[in-house]
C-alpha cells in the first residue's frame, strides 16, 4: 500500500492526543487512512472526532488545504504527499 | 431620560445573559443528559446549544459594559453606598466577563475533543462556573436597580 506523508495544523488543546506530530507519515492515500493511523498509534483518536456512525462530528471542521472535507468526498477526500490537513473546532461560547 | 433608555439597554442586557445561562444550567443540562443513553455526553445538544449562544452571549456582555459605562459618565456613583454597589457591580461583571471568556477559549474547545467520560468532567467544571455567573448576574441586576 502507498505511503502518504500529510502535515497538520491543529488547535493546542487537540496537540496533546498526538504527541503534537506536525508531519504523519501513513499508509494509504485517503482522510480516513490517516484517521486510522493516528487512532492505532495514539489511540482515542477516532473517538475524537468521529461519530459512532464513522462520520465526522458535525461541530468538527477537517480541511484539506482550503477546502473542507465534507464539500470533497469526506473521509474518502484522497491525500497527495505534502497536503496539509487542518483541524478546525466550532466557535462556541457562555 | 437619557439615564433611563440606557438603564433599560443594561437591564434587557443582563436579563437575557441571565435568562440564558439560567435555561442552559437548569432546564437543558439535565433535559438533554435524559435524551442520551446512560453515560453518554449530549455533544450535539451541548455544543449546538455553545455554537447558538456564542453570538448574543458576547453581544449580551459589550452591551452591559457599554451601556454601564455610559451609566457611570451619566450617573456618577456619589456617596460611600453607591460606590461600593458600583464596584460590586463592576466586580460582578469582571467575573462573569471571565467566566465566560475561559469557557470560549478553554472549555468548549475541550469538550469538542472530549471523549463521554473526559466531557461530564469537563462540563461539570463549566457547570459551576455558569452558576457562578449566574449568581454574580442576579446579585448585579440587584444592585443596579437599588444605585437608580
Amino acid at each position: 500500500m502507498k505511503t502518504t506523508t500529510v502535515s497538520l495544523k491543529f488547535p493546542t488543546q487537540f496537540s496533546k492526543f498526538i504527541d503534537d506530530q506536525k508531519s504523519i507519515q501513513f499508509k494509504g492515500n485517503r482522510v480516513a487512512d490517516l484517521l486510522d493511523h493516528l487512532d492505532i498509534e495514539y489511540g482515542s483518536v477516532k473517538e475524537r472526532l468521529l461519530e459512532e456512525d464513522g462520520q465526522v462530528k458535525p461541530y468538527i471542521n477537517l480541511f484539506l488545504e482550503n477546502k473542507n472535507i465534507n464539500v470533497l468526498k469526506g473521509l474518502e477526500t484522497e491525500v497527495n504527499d505534502g497536503s496539509c490537513i487542518s483541524l478546525l473546532l466550532s466557535r462556541a461560547g457562555g | 431620560m437619557v439615564e433611563k433608555i440606557i438603564l433599560s439597554i443594561h437591564l434587557v442586557a443582563g436579563i437575557v445573559w441571565i435568562g440564558s445561562v439560567f435555561m442552559g444550567t437548569f432546564i437543558d443540562w439535565p433535559s438533554a443528559k435524559e435524551s442520551v443513553l446512560e453515560g453518554r455526553f449530549p455533544f450535539r445538544f451541548i455544543i449546538g446549544q455553545g455554537k447558538r449562544v456564542y453570538y448574543s452571549v458576547y453581544f449580551g456582555i459589550f452591551q452591559l459594559w457599554g451601556s454601564g459605562t455610559a451609566l457611570t459618565i451619566v450617573h456618577p456613583p456619589e456617596g460611600r453606598v453607591e460606590v461600593v454597589f458600583f464596584a460590586l457591580r463592576v466586580l460582578c461583571l469582571s467575573i462573569m466577563t471571565l467566566f465566560t471568556l475561559y469557557g470560549t477559549l478553554v472549555t468548549w474547545p475541550k469538550i469538542q475533543l472530549a471523549t463521554s467520560e473526559e466531557a461530564f468532567h469537563y462540563y461539570k467544571d463549566y457547570k459551576n462556573r455558569a452558576i457562578g455567573t449566574f449568581v454574580c448576574g442576579i446579585v448585579g441586576a440587584v444592585l443596579t436597580l437599588w444605585s437608580f
